[in-house]
């Protein structure tokens, strides 16, 4: 336990080190000067305008934000045999994980909080707090989530880059796996009727068995119109944590096997 | 030796940037085509693009069509728009937020100034779509449908139908005017027992009225339709 805490407190300090929070926060920052700006030359409905546009800004700035610091941050700690040192301490591989990750959901539930005053502060989302508890839950699951997907695919692929893009790729797939399954409920008014239009029907039908709907999670529409169905939170927490759970257990299969 | 090579490499920069600045020159001749109105992509693009988040898509799309036309430095007519390619974008983004009120104002306050009143069908027709998807919260939309048939396109028998619709909205919140509006259209297209039976019906049927709305309608169907002895004679 005692070696999990230093290893959570050991990501927040490179978080630190490496300007995450500094560099995050301005990004944040600059994506609320756009919405706002962009939000007050609107015809009609200024505020919703910029919500919407910081809500989906400030969810990117975060993914990809933390993505690409989880991926360099392992890389790095590769090349330096940083990773070397810390397993050679009484921890186990699987723990060495889960304070991983630990540490990862930390910064990313630290990074929402900004995102929420400004939220409530400047863009006055008051009307719909429960709206707004449920998109930032949903974001710290979404961030939490795809940072442990950048966490396996640095340890699988060892290189930053290609772990970025992966990530980034997954993200992307994951995000649009409600439109995959609107196209598999009417497969033929999307990809034709014919050998191709059946292969692709197939392909997706294997790929959304093995990826999480990150399309259900963080929507700006509840920020400006509330939760219309209370449901779609719990739907975020089970995928979340089957999913993390899932990913870890891959990693751990992944680490126990690596030699060093 | 060392001086020959650095000046061979400078011989070869300098060769290089004239090789740059004279692609310039053709490449300059072909601006970007920045258009008016985009392109009208498809529902299944758009549900793709949105990536889970449509209300976001929605807004940068709502935003990119407002601004359409009037980018980079342009200013350009409304006569000169494409409504046809319009009517879609907005029937496409109420595909992805139908709540808002965002593109039926852009619509009717703005797209609806056009200096080709003919392209104002389009404007009348998309409100109407959007209105009677949920009369109950967006009659106001249907009123200014109603308007611009009216007074815009001058289409009375457009107007009029649009104004029963109007008047058909399922609430008693609404103020009295909409529920009056078929009796203006019948009255200025001279159906003046048509505008008297509205009239009298909406004088069976509210139960609280404001004494400004009893004047005013006593006004009208003595004034303006001729009628009140008639109305006196029937209670």
């Amino acid at each position: 336990m005692c070696a999990m805490k230093t290893l959570i407190r050991y990501v927040l300090l490179t978080a630190l080190r490496d300007r995450l929070f500094i560099g995050l926060l301005v990004a944040i920052g600059l994506v609320y000067g756009l919405a706002v700006f962009t939000g007050s030359t609107a015809l009609s409905e200024q505020q919703a305008m910029s919500l919407a546009l910081f809500a989906g800004g400030s969810r990117i700035v975060m993914v990809i934000g933390i993505a690409i610091f989880a991926c360099f941050h392992v890389q790095r700690a590769f090349d330096s045999k940083e990773i070397e040192s810390i397993l050679a301490k009484p921890i186990s591989r699987r723990n060495f994980l889960i304070g991983y990750s630990l540490g990862f959901t930390i910064l990313a539930m630290g990074m929402v909080i900004p995102i929420i005053l400004i939220n409530m502060t400047f863009l006055q989302v008051r009307e719909h707090l429960s709206g707004l508890a449920l998109w930032s839950l949903s974001l710290v699951l979404e961030v939490a989530l795809i940072t442990e997907f950048a966490l396996l695919a640095a340890l699988i692929l060892r290189s930053a880059v290609s772990a970025v893009l992966a990530s980034l790729g997954f993200y992307i797939i994951a995000r649009l796996m409600g439109f995959f399954i609107a196209a598999m409920v009417n497969p033929f008014s999307m990809m034709g009727q014919g050998k191709w239009g059946d292969i692709l029907l197939t392909l997706l039908k294997y790929i959304s068995v093995l990826i999480p709907r990150l399309d259900l999670f963080a929507k700006s529409n509840w920020l400006i119109y509330g939760i219309e169905h209370p449901s779609e939170l719990w739907l975020c927490l089970l995928q979340a944590v089957i999913f993390i759970l899932f990913l870890q257990a891959m990693a751990v299969f992944d680490l126990k096997r690596k030699q060093f | 030796m060392m001086l020959k090579k650095i000046k061979c490499s400078n011989i070869w920069l300098i060769i290089l940037l004239i090789a740059q600045m004279g692609v310039w020159q053709i490449t300059k001749r072909y601006p970007p085509n920045l258009g008016i109105v985009p392109d009208v992509p498809s529902q299944m693009s758009i549900k793709a693009f949105s990536l889970g988040d449509e209300q976001f898509y929605f807004r940068v799309l709502g935003y990119r069509l407002q601004n359409a036309g009037d980018t980079f430095g342009r200013f350009t007519a409304l006569k000169d728009y494409n409504y046809h390619q319009l009517y879609y974008w907005f029937t496409l983004l109420d595909s992805l937020d139908a709540t808002s009120n965002f593109i039926p104002s852009m619509a009717s306050y703005y797209f609806s100034q056009t200096q080709r009143v003919s392209d104002v069908r389009y404007v009348i027709d998309y409100l109407d779509q959007h209105a009677s998807r949920d009369l109950y919260h967006k009659w106001w939309w249907m009123a200014q449908a109603v308007y611009l048939a009216n007074h815009k396109l001058n289409d009375k028998d457009l107007a009029l139908k649009l104004a029963y619709k109007l008047a058909a909205t399922p609430r008693n919140d609404i103020p009295l005017w909409a529920k009056q509006m078929p009796a203006f259209i019948h009255e200025q297209r001279g159906e003046l027992d048509e505008a008297l039976v509205i009239i009298e019906d909406i004088l069976k049927h509210s139960d609280h009225m404001d004494p400004g709305e009893l004047n005013f309608m006593h006004y009208f169907i003595q004034e303006r339709l001729g009628k009140l002895k008639e109305v006196i004679k029937t209670h």
